[in-house]
């Protein structure tokens, strides 16, 4: 990205020193505009799942197939009143929609949209999408206190309790994924799942050498684990609105609850971006070869019309691998009723960080084998 | 259970006023206020009559006394049974069976906020239904409801 | 402050008036110790309309509209224990197909009051999908309701005596073809319910209810039926026509929320039969066949099968202004939805009764809260009170 930037600046003619002040800004407006675009339609598609699989219509009104729901929605929350009452810690309040906000833009700052289509390629990566998506809570966390609600308070110890116990076999389960592509670079864990089984006209699709394949148990325990990350149901205790209200954010209003909405949808779509990357190869294509490169590739012979034909594909794979967890997600949201804390706990505990314990050891002895056959 | 409760505690001093029945053939049994706990916990305990469950409790605001109507019910015979007692026009006041069934608390608390009846040894005897500060008790035939904070305000 | 008081160890919650998960106006103050329940006190009276009240100032037809109003969810119940109420007093008699499509409504009723009970109930436990499909069915009974009354809620229907209408024509095809699509969609409901495991982990010996304490707070309805007690008054003192239909009580043994979920839905299969055998064997058939029938008969005769007493739809017509029961005492017992509704009627003999109270279950239930959830966690608060199956404006009414 950067290299094409200040090829840009070059070519029309402008200082090349004008481009490099410019550039960190650059990333983040195309962060900002991916995030907003990619909620909007979030939430119109849980909407319209949901509703499909409750036997109802789902919006319909605004718009065709009430496409302009979301944003009628957006349009309301930003013109409501900005309620704060007398004993809320003013400060702290105001503060907690942003810490729960801002981490999650970085992180889709981080994740490797196509090949070359990402705003910051890190070494350390993954280490960093972890990092900050746990500073999510500590917002959570403090919403819950400034807020001065009892409801809001237990929403929030229950969110940072939750927080303990995932994060350690979330963690773990990507700790195998690191030791199956031997770095940190989420970009080149995603190269790491090319290439195949072996060679061969079938062996050799991507498929056979994504992640999922030699960590299942990792990828099971990963994305149960993601899902009570984004307090989403049947993990959803820090805002179980049956119990709690609304949680964390019962006194939040207008534009601060829309921060609020706006970085749970956020954070869903960026966790399932994060599992496509780690387990189901990425933007990568599930052939061995990208379908319009081997198509287009007889007609078309210059190589720069392919190359972006190719970056398109592998945004389209990314896309529709995201949006198949996410309608999994979904599908379970509308399957399962919440659990209980002290459950959800152990669950954790008892259950999730052997498995995940378990994972790490099959993946250790399968990258040995396979380094020994390969050489 | 064929024999009827009258048979049962014929013998025994209860001190029961008269037996009756009501419209539909469910037996009445009148007590005198010092009497119930002992007659309840008799027709609780004996084998052949396990009234084991109180249904409600309720008042009723006769000319010349306060009615208590106690309805009872035995899951383990299906039989119905009302208990009675009358109480003055001053100062009506009797046992709480409350130590007996649980379920008599909130039903004579209901009895209480609406009839006025108080209910001695009664652990929580306040209002239940009607606001802590409600003037007067409504199901009472001479109730009139003149309390200034509850006339409407027409402007 | 109340940041001061959480440094407290306890903590005072005050869960209602307002509440997602209290069916209602229903406000609990609890005691709590992290997320542990160390004590309830609930607080009702909210909804309270002075039903009681009411009635002595009006007649005994003015209050019949008003009696629906004690359980918005099974109004046809409140309905009927105050028609056999006044009906054993005056020594009405009933005829029989009356009292047929007073069984076949109240039957639905109770389907209708326990479908809108498993929403709620998996509501609270944060399941929304059953919520849809059991009101979709739910729909499909209202909308039989407001063919035969006129309303979807408030129906107004029983009267002293008998019903105000007969089934309107091609009700009954449309109810049995209800019925016969009914246990499929429990099957569903079963499906997506029964065997969840989180489901079976949140209300599994959760909110036991002893033998002992059930009887001791006069726990009625499905509640004490999960707890083992065979207690139906449908079964034990017959009323209405439910000594003529053959069914079953459906009893659990352990006592706990999961226990009440399943003895609900086995009832709701039951009830499914019991209307099927209803409309099999109510008198005079259906009301196109019965309408040919006695016109052309035409005998006027009290046994007759198609225009004697048993066909009638009222009893004897009562003229509403100077409708006076004799002096009398009557308590009446229904097997409802929730539990067992008894309307005490006290006449002394004029046209205005004289003492109504109303006895209802869930105003034992929700006593019986503070027992069930002390010392558990605070989200097992919605399973076991989920599962009571309270409603409201029954407790305060």
């Amino acid at each position: 990205m950067h290299d094409i930037y200040i090829e840009i600046f070059n070519k029309l003619g402008i200082p090349t020193v004008l481009a490099e002040i410019t550039w960190p800004v650059i990333p983040f407006i195309f962060v900002a505009i991916l995030l907003i675009l990619v909620v909007i339609f979030l939430v119109l598609m849980e909407r319209k799942v949901l509703a499909w699989l409750t036997v109802r219509k789902g919006p319909n009104r605004v718009g065709p197939f009430g496409f302009f729901q979301t944003i009628a929605d957006a349009i309301k929350l930003l013109c409501k009143e900005d309620i704060m009452s007398k004993d809320t810690n003013k400060i702290l309040f105001t503060l907690a929609p942003m810490i729960v906000f801002a981490p999650i833009m970085i992180i889709y700052g981080l994740m490797p949209f196509t090949e070359k289509f990402v705003a910051i390629n890190l070494a350390a990566g993954l280490f960093l999408v972890f990092a900050l998506s746990s500073i999510t809570t500590v917002g959570i966390v403090l919403a819950g206190w400034a807020s001065n609600n009892k409801y809001s308070l237990l929403g929030g110890m229950r969110s940072a309790a939750q927080a303990i116990s995932y994060e350690i076999p979330l963690v773990i389960a990507v700790l195998s994924i690191a030791v199956l592509a031997g770095t940190l670079n989420l970009s080149d864990i995603v190269i790491a799942q090319a290439g195949g089984f072996s060679d061969g006209a079938f062996f050799s699709w991507n498929v056979f050498s994504w992640n999922i394949i030699p960590a299942f148990i990792g990828f099971v325990v990963f994305f149960i684990c993601s899902i009570a990350e984004v307090n989403r149901i049947p993990f959803d205790l820090p805002e179980a609105e049956s119990e709690l209200v609304s949680g964390y954010n019962t006194e939040y209003s207008g534009m601060k609850f829309a921060l609020f909405f706006l970085a749970e949808y956020a954070a869903m779509f960026i966790m399932s971006v994060l599992i496509v990357t780690l387990f189901l190869g990425g933007y990568l294509s599930p052939f061995s070869d990208y379908l319009s490169v081997t198509l287009f590739q007889n007609i078309i012979h210059n190589q720069n019309i392919l190359y972006i034909f190719m970056h398109i594909e592998q945004g389209f794979w990314l896309i529709a691998k995201t949006y198949f967890v996410i309608f999994i997600i979904i599908w379970i949201r509308a399957t399962l009723p919440r659990l209980r804390a002290d459950q959800l706990m152990s669950f954790a505990w008892k259950f999730l960080l052997p498995l995940s314990l378990v994972n790490l050891t099959i993946v250790a002895v399968f990258k040995y084998f396979s380094t020994l056959m390969n050489g | 259970m064929t024999e009827t409760v009258n048979n049962i505690i014929i013998d025994e001093k209860f001190e029961v006023k008269h037996l009756d029945k009501t419209s539909d053939d469910i037996e009445v049994i009148d007590v005198s206020k010092n009497k119930l706990i002992e007659l309840a916990t008799y027709l609780k305990m004996h084998i052949n009559t396990q009234f084991n469950m109180l249904l409600s409790v309720s008042g009723v605001d006769k000319a010349d006394c306060f009615e208590v109507v106690y309805h009872l019910y035995s899951t383990v015979f299906n039989k119905k049974l009302i208990l009675k007692v009358r109480l003055d026009k001053e100062n009506p006041a009797v046992e709480s069976l409350n130590g007996l069934y649980s379920a008599a608390d909130w039903h004579e608390r209901e009895t209480y906020d609406l009839l006025g009846i108080n209910f001695n040894n009664h652990p929580n005897l306040e209002r239940i239904l009607l606001p802590k500060d409600w003037i007067g008790h409504p199901l009472r035939k001479d109730y009139v409801n003149n309390d200034k904070r509850l006339s409407w305000n027409e402007r | 402050m109340a940041l001061e008081s959480t440094l407290n160890k306890e903590m005072i919650i005050n869960v209602g008036p307002q509440h997602p998960s209290t069916h209602g106006v229903l406000r609990l103050v609890m005691t709590l110790e992290g997320e542990i329940i160390k004590d309830t006190k609930p607080v009702i009276g909210y909804l309270h309309r002075g039903l009681e009240k009411l009635a002595e100032s009006r007649n005994y037809f003015q209050y019949l509209p008003m009696v629906d109003r004690v359980d918005y969810l099974s109004s046809f119940f409140c309905s009927a224990a105050f028609c056999y109420a006044v009906e054993s007093i005056a020594g009405l008699k009933v005829p029989k197909r009356a009292e047929y499509i007073r069984l076949i409504t109240m039957e639905f009723n109770r389907i209708t009051s326990h479908l809108m009970w498993l929403t709620a109930f998996l509501l609270d436990l944060g399941a929304t999908t059953p919520m849809f499909y059991a009101f979709r069915e739910r729909e499909d009974i209202v909308k039989l309701f407001e063919e035969l009354t006129g309303q979807r809620m408030m129906y107004n229907f029983y009267t002293f005596g008998g019903v105000k209408k007969d089934l309107p024509e091609g009700w009954m095809t449309k109810a049995v073809d209800l019925c016969k699509s009914m246990p499929k969609m429990f099957d569903e409901y079963e499906a997506i319910i029964t065997k969840n495991p989180i489901f079976m982990e949140r209300t599994k010996g959760v909110g036991v209810l002893t033998q002992k304490m059930a009887a001791d707070y006069a726990i009625t309805g499905a509640n004490i039926r999960g707890s083992g007690i065979d207690f139906d008054l449908r079964k034990t003192n017959p009323y209405s026509v439910y000594d003529e239909i053959d069914f079953k009580t459906h009893l659990a043994e352990n006592g706990d929320s999961y226990d009440r979920y399943m003895v609900r839905i086995a009832e709701m299969r039951e009830s499914v039969k019991i209307i099927e055998q209803a409309l099999k064997q109510i008198p005079g058939g259906t009301p196109e066949r019965l309408k040919v029938k006695s016109v052309n008969c035409g005998c006027k005769k009290e046994d007759c099968e198609f225009c004697g007493f048993d066909v009638q739809l009222v009893g004897k017509k009562l003229n509403a202004a100077v409708f006076k029961p004799p002096v009398g005492e009557v308590i009446s017992m229904i097997e409802a939805p929730r539990g067992v509704i008894t309307c005490y009627v006290v006449s002394d003999g004029t046209n205005k009764p004289y003492r109504v109270k109303w006895r209802t279950p869930s105003f034992s239930s929700v006593q019986l809260l503070p027992e069930l959830i002390k010392g558990k966690n605070y989200s097992d608060l919605m399973p076991i009170f989920g599962s009571l199956d309270v409603v409201l404006p029954e407790v305060d009414r």
